[in-house]
């Protein structure tokens, strides 16, 4: 995990492929982008294990609007147990 | 159920009450009738299925229950139909015909605004491609249902009142045929996830339609027998509706929890 959190693209790159079950690779990877220039005001390859929570606080509505609240806060979960936050 | 499979299910279905119209002759009336409701009625339970796949308040529950509610009351005009026709219950019949049209533009529409809903919209270049997209496809629907409408609105000038339920069908029609474009534009986007399925199908049911009303006018030029005209048309009508009923299952399919277990896609 270390090597994730050091590198910063392996975090986003590890989100985003966990969205693109549902979404797809190209709009995992903009959703990845999107929120967390709006919610951290800086671009996925500066991504720190310190930022995913803002990051999945920022994805929440999105991923509720596609997938429901329930399925929601599943993936949220294994984002979170992925990553080790 | 595969995805695939609710991809093929609508044409299989459709071929097969083709072929039992054409085969029995003198009660293809009948068969029609019958495939007619059995569209209705699946898309129907896809739309119901997809919406429980959702909690209460979640933004999709409403919009597939928006969209069911539609074929709901299609069936029960329908079902008025047999009855008498007096001039209360073609009132009732032109209410329940024109709130089905209201509930499925509200539905389609939602469906189609998720992908702003969800805050996605940000791009230029995505906002201007969605736009663009929207625009042609309303332009194409306005030329194809355009006719009818222009004919509804001579009718009801010329004093027949029940052309107001064409009038009102015909609005809706166009609208929804209008909005295939931004459920494509978020199926094109979801490529390679599981919701490209769902807005994929729903795209697949919006195409069907216009080729169906696109097809009424061909299929007259073409000076195809009546009987097999009719056959054809009506199988492009199970076809669409079929479609909804994939695109509901599909969504039941990716969402459902317990159904599906979250995990990533493979390398």
């Amino acid at each position: 995990m270390s090597d994730a959190a050091a590198t910063g693209n392996s975090i986003a790159d590890r989100i985003a492929a966990r969205l693109s079950l549902y979404l797809g690779p190209h709009t995992g990877r903009v959703a990845v982008k999107t929120f967390a220039v709006k919610a951290l005001g800086r671009g996925p390859e500066t991504l720190t294990l310190a930022d995913v929570p803002a990051l999945q606080a920022a994805l929440r509505p999105m991923l509720r609007t596609f997938v429901g609240r329930a399925q929601c806060e599943i993936v949220l979960l294994q984002i979170a147990r992925e990553l080790g936050v | 159920m595969k995805y695939r499979t609710l991809a093929l299910l609508p044409w299989v279905v459709a071929l097969a009450f083709a072929c039992a119209a054409l085969a029995l002759g003198d009660r293809q009336s009948t068969v029609l009738v019958l495939q007619n409701e059995a569209g209705k009625a699946l898309a129907l339970v896809g739309c119901f299925a997809a919406a429980l796949a959702f909690e209460r308040g979640d933004y999709l529950r409403l919009a597939w229950l928006l969209l069911g509610g539609c074929y709901l009351l299609l069936l029960v005009n329908d079902g008025l139909g047999v009855s008498d026709a007096t001039a209360g219950m073609s009132l009732a019949r032109g209410l329940v015909v024109t709130v089905a049209n209201a509930s499925s533009v509200a539905g389609t529409w939602m469906l189609a605004r998720a992908w702003i809903v969800a805050g996605l919209d940000e791009e230029d270049e995505s906002r201007r491609r969605r736009r663009m997209m929207f625009a042609g496809t309303a332009v194409l629907a306005l030329a194809i249902t355009g006719w009818y409408l222009v004919h509804d609105l001579r009718a009801l000038l010329g004093g027949n009142m029940d052309a107001s339920v064409s009038i009102a069908s015909d609005l809706g029609d166009c609208v929804v045929l209008a909005l295939v474009a931004p459920v494509l534009h978020t199926a094109l986007a979801m490529r390679g996830g599981l919701l490209r399925w769902p807005w994929g199908l729903l795209t697949a049911s919006g195409v069907a339609w216009l080729v169906y009303d696109a097809s009424s006018g061909t299929i007259d030029a073409l000076h195809v027998g009546p009987g097999l005209a009719l056959v054809a048309s009506e199988g492009l009508r199970l076809v669409a509706n079929g479609y909804v009923f994939g695109a509901g299952v599909a969504q039941r399919m990716a969402v459902a929890p317990g159904e599906r277990e979250s995990v990533p896609p493979e390398a």
